[in-house]
């Protein structure tokens, strides 16, 4: 006997041109929410997201499929549970493709038959695997919602439905399996390793009711699959499509460059105020959020109670551009949830004050947490940036405290109330002169290096300290650099993340024109923001500079040599903890440099917090944030100057003049001005320096002629 | 005869006269491809034409496809069928629920009731148990989820709408 079985076993004809008839209406409604997510998609604005094919493929594949990016090492429960799910669901999905081939199409067409013998054996087996697959992913699945319940999750009937409906697929797949066994006894049963056993005690049973239930299971199964496949395009199911799609087609520019508004003089709106202000590919973000909650994880506004959820957020334009749209978007109930029932609300609303309120928008640090941890690439800082866009430039609407910034940006093109001639006054601290540009240049000598300041490191008080710490690791290195001092100007950043563009391209454009003067190899920061412009957001205005973060420098400097540490140094000694920035870690991907600077630091020993690389915990000085009132939750600079405290560490070392303010700030509100403090990486490496005394060259030089 | 050119219209390639044909008749080719297709499926299942299943099952799929498109495509705009579906939402989720959970329940207690049977007297007692095991495991993994399914979906129903509406969430932010 050659091992098979009958297709539809115990099914009749009428049966089959019923399932066959009404397969018209799941392929209906498919049809139907997917042509109408992307006819709301199309009425969005273009944006360019085609070419680089390849890459796009590669990613879909890698993060997607083979869920690079859902299965991570801090996210092992989740991504597993998603990955046998995912898995389970596919293989029986095959599985399914498999007996189509054979009873429609080879056998009818051919009168050839592989549905049988090893094939047929081996099938069984790996169907079973793919059966038990999905049930254990979707019992690990209500674990973690009912019991685990980590406190980014949140559960809404949808989301049992639709796992209630998988594992019910699964278990009438192995009940009508074990049914026909029960009847027909295959010799070859046991290759059914789950539906086999349970055949056995189903034998107990007559025939007569091992066919009822069998014929009524089959029903079952077929209306279950059948409403499954209707509900998909309207439930979070549709991330199976959207998701897909959306990792396709991400964003393949760098991170931290934010779209400038192009022809910003000619333009006759301003950010996003309304549905068709979205770019397409920020329409389809909102429908590929699968409300998996990583955003909120290292997300510093909803770990310290305030009101913005990036998730809610996005799930709020998705109600919001399904109302539009005219399509039904999942939810069951009205108010289990805060914000994904918000669909069927109405198409009127206006986004800004009824589906997203100026409070979430204003918290946001743009820390860029939610985007680097979210697994389809969902990018909400440019979405909050382009309304916070519409608030500042149209309708004038933003936090108080910005006023005074904005002022000092277009009078004194520093967001400080300092004159631009004090930019230098710096360099009277450093014991040394400072060499400046326009004189290099005046005096026709090269240089190599040009240390751009930034507005903090130029004129408070706390970051000069940084400024000329760096100045004089520079000098000690024998780097030819200078700075620009009074022809400095903000790069604009700060206008930019609170959504001020027009003030933001005309510092950008100033700071470019300035910088075009001149000749040098590369730019050197200690600001990451600063670092951040210059580097990926510059190009767009014609600015193509090589710019370095003064983290990776001290690294190389110190590498080869070119600075000497002192074993004796008094600062930098005992436990010392690094905070990651995040303009220079998500956004840029350096991590590793500035860890080999603490490392190589004579008698200090690296601690990390729990939050750290790309998990790392935001200062709360992002985005603007640092020029604005904090009076929603808790504070976000305490919260991270406890965690450091909580290390063990004296210190913590940072490498931002943002991140040192707010974390000077921090200390002194938990009270640990005595016992902890905030160094600058500059800092630590310039006071373990070992620099020459005047008598050093004659003790060296003895000791070379010795 | 003219000799003057009069001006002529470019033809027109293949492929937009077939889209321009479909966004016209969408619908009217989904239908004939429905009724087409429902007819082979009869004569292929009726008269044991079985070489015509696979066609009559693409016509009925495509006919659901170009139904669905063509809905989909058009304007915004308030459908009965959805707008029905959407506001029987909750009775639709509880009874989808119980119908899919209903016969599996059934079943699964019958593999526990056959225990007792007399049939089949030599089944091994190992497998027996293993089966008796999984029938449970089966069961009580049916009944929890589908169980917390219909408490959650009539929880959702019957809670009040509107709960944390963005404008009643934070007056400071939008005074701001």
């Amino acid at each position: 006997m050659i091992p098979t079985r009958e297709i539809l076993w115990n099914i009749g004809s009428i049966s089959r041109i019923a399932l066959l008839t009404l397969m018209v209406l799941p392929f209906a409604f498919i049809a139907f929410g997917l042509a109408r997510r992307s006819s709301i998609w199309r009425r969005g604005k273009p944006e360019d997201r085609f070419g680089q094919w390849g890459t796009r493929l590669k990613g879909a594949l890698v993060k997607s499929i083979f869920h690079g990016r859902i299965i991570r090492r801090n996210k092992l429960y989740a991504g597993i549970m998603h990955a046998l799910i995912f898995g389970g669901f596919i293989i029986l999905f095959i599985g399914t493709l498999i007996v189509a081939l054979e009873d429609d199409i080879t056998v009818p067409l051919f009168g050839w038959s592989f549905y049988r013998g090893d094939f047929y054996l081996g099938y069984k087996l790996v169907v079973n695997l793919g059966g038990v697959m999905l049930i254990v992913g979707v019992l690990m699945a209500f674990l973690r919602r009912f019991g685990l319940r980590p406190k980014i999750q949140e559960t809404a009937a949808d989301d049992l439905i639709l796992l209630t409906m998988l594992l019910v697929l699964s278990v009438q797949g192995f009940v009508l399996q074990a049914l026909r066994l029960a009847v027909e006894r295959d010799p070859w049963a046991e290759w059914s390793w789950v539906s086999y056993p349970m055949a056995i005690p189903l034998q107990g049973l007559s025939e007569g009711t091992l066919r009822d239930l069998h014929w009524v299971n089959w029903w079952g199964h077929f209306v279950t699959t059948f409403v499954f496949l209707g509900y998909l395009a309207y439930s979070k199911m549709i991330h199976v499509f959207t998701s897909l799609t959306n990792v396709f087609f991400r964003r393949l520019r760098p991170m931290g460059e934010l779209a400038s508004i192009p022809d910003l003089e000619e333009a006759e709106s301003f950010g996003i105020a309304a549905f068709e202000d979205f770019t397409w590919a920020q329409l389809m973000n909102a429908d590929a959020c699968m409300h998996c909650g990583r955003c909120l994880e290292y997300c510093p506004t909803f770990n310290t109670g305030k009101p913005l959820r990036p998730r809610d957020l996005v799930l709020q334009i998705a109600g919001y551009s399904a109302d539009q749209g005219g399509i039904f978007s999942g939810e069951v109930g009205e108010g289990e949830n805060s914000a994904r029932f918000r669909w069927g609300v109405g198409a009127e609303r206006s986004l800004i004050g009824e589906v997203v309120t100026p409070a979430e928008l204003w918290d946001c640090t743009t820390c860029g947490a939610c985007m680097e941890h979210c697994p389809v690439y969902i990018e909400h800082v440019p979405m909050i940036v382009g309304m916070r866009r519409n608030l500042v430039l149209e309708q004038g609407e933003f936090p108080e405290e910005l006023v005074p910034m904005f002022n000092n940006l277009e009078r004194l093109n520093s967001p400080y109330q300092f004159p631009q001639n004090q930019r230098a006054d710096w360099t009277r601290k450093v014991g040394a002169p400072v060499p400046v540009m326009a004189e290099k240049a005046a005096a026709g000598e090269d240089v190599e290096v040009l240390f751009f300041v930034g507005c903090l490191g130029s004129f408070d008080s706390r970051s000069q300290q940084t400024t000329i710490a760096l100045t004089r690791i520079l000098q000690q290195a024998g780097i030819n650099f200078a700075i620009l001092g009074k022809e400095e100007t903000c790069n604009g950043d700060p206008a930019k993340r609170v959504g001020n563009e027009y003030l933001a391209q005309m510092l950008a454009m100033q700071t470019v024109e300035t910088l075009n003067q001149y000749s040098f190899k590369k730019i050197v920061t200690a600001c990451p923001h600063c670092f951040n412009a210059i580097a990926n957001e510059y190009p767009q205005i014609g600015g193509h500079y090589e710019v370095v973060h003064h983290s990776p420098l001290l690294n190389q400097l110190i590498e080869e040599g070119r600075i000497q540490l002192d074993p004796e140094s008094a600062l930098a000694t005992g436990k010392v903890t690094y905070h990651d920035p995040c303009y220079i870690g998500r956004y840029n991907g350096v991590y590793d440099e500035p860890r080999g600077v603490v490392n190589a630091l004579p008698g200090v020993e690296l601690v990390e917090m729990g939050r750290n690389r790309n998990k790392s915990f935001c200062c709360g000085g992002g985005g603007g944030r640092m020029f604005m009132e904090e009076t929603r939750g808790t504070r976000i600079n305490q919260a991270r100057v406890n965690e450091a405290i909580d290390t063990g560490a004296e210190v913590l070392c940072a490498a931002c003049p943002f991140c040192m303010t707010m974390f000077e700030d921090g200390i002194k509100g938990v009270g640990a001005e005595e016992t902890f403090a905030v160094k600058d990486l500059a800092e630590l490496v310039a006071a373990s320096m070992r620099v020459p005394t005047p008598a050093a060259p004659a003790d060296g030089a003895a000791a070379a002629e010795d | 005869m003219s000799t003057v050119d009069e001006p002529q219209a470019a033809p027109e390639p293949r492929a937009s006269a077939v889209r321009a044909f479909l966004d016209e008749h969408l619908r009217l080719v989904s239908a004939v491809a429905f009724v087409l297709g429902v007819a082979g499926l009869l004569v292929s299942e009726l008269g044991d034409v079985h070489e015509l299943r696979v066609f009559a099952a693409a016509l009925i799929s495509l006919a659901g496809v170009g139904f669905g498109i063509h809905t989909g495509l058009a304007g915004p705009r308030t459908l009965r069928v959805p707008a029905w579906l959407r506001s029987r939402r909750a009775a639709i989720g509880i009874i989808s629920t119980v119908v899919a959970i209903a016969p599996a329940v059934v079943a699964l207690v019958a593999l526990l009731a056959g225990l007792a049977g007399d049939a089949g007297r030599d089944r091994s007692s190992m497998l027996m148990t293993l089966g008796s095991l999984i029938g449970v495991l089966m069961l009580a993994a049916t009944l929890a989820t589908g169980g917390l399914t219909i408490a959650r979906i009539n929880r959702a129903a019957n809670e009040q709408p509107n709960p944390g509406d963005p404008a009643a969430l934070d007056g400071e932010g939008a005074e701001a």
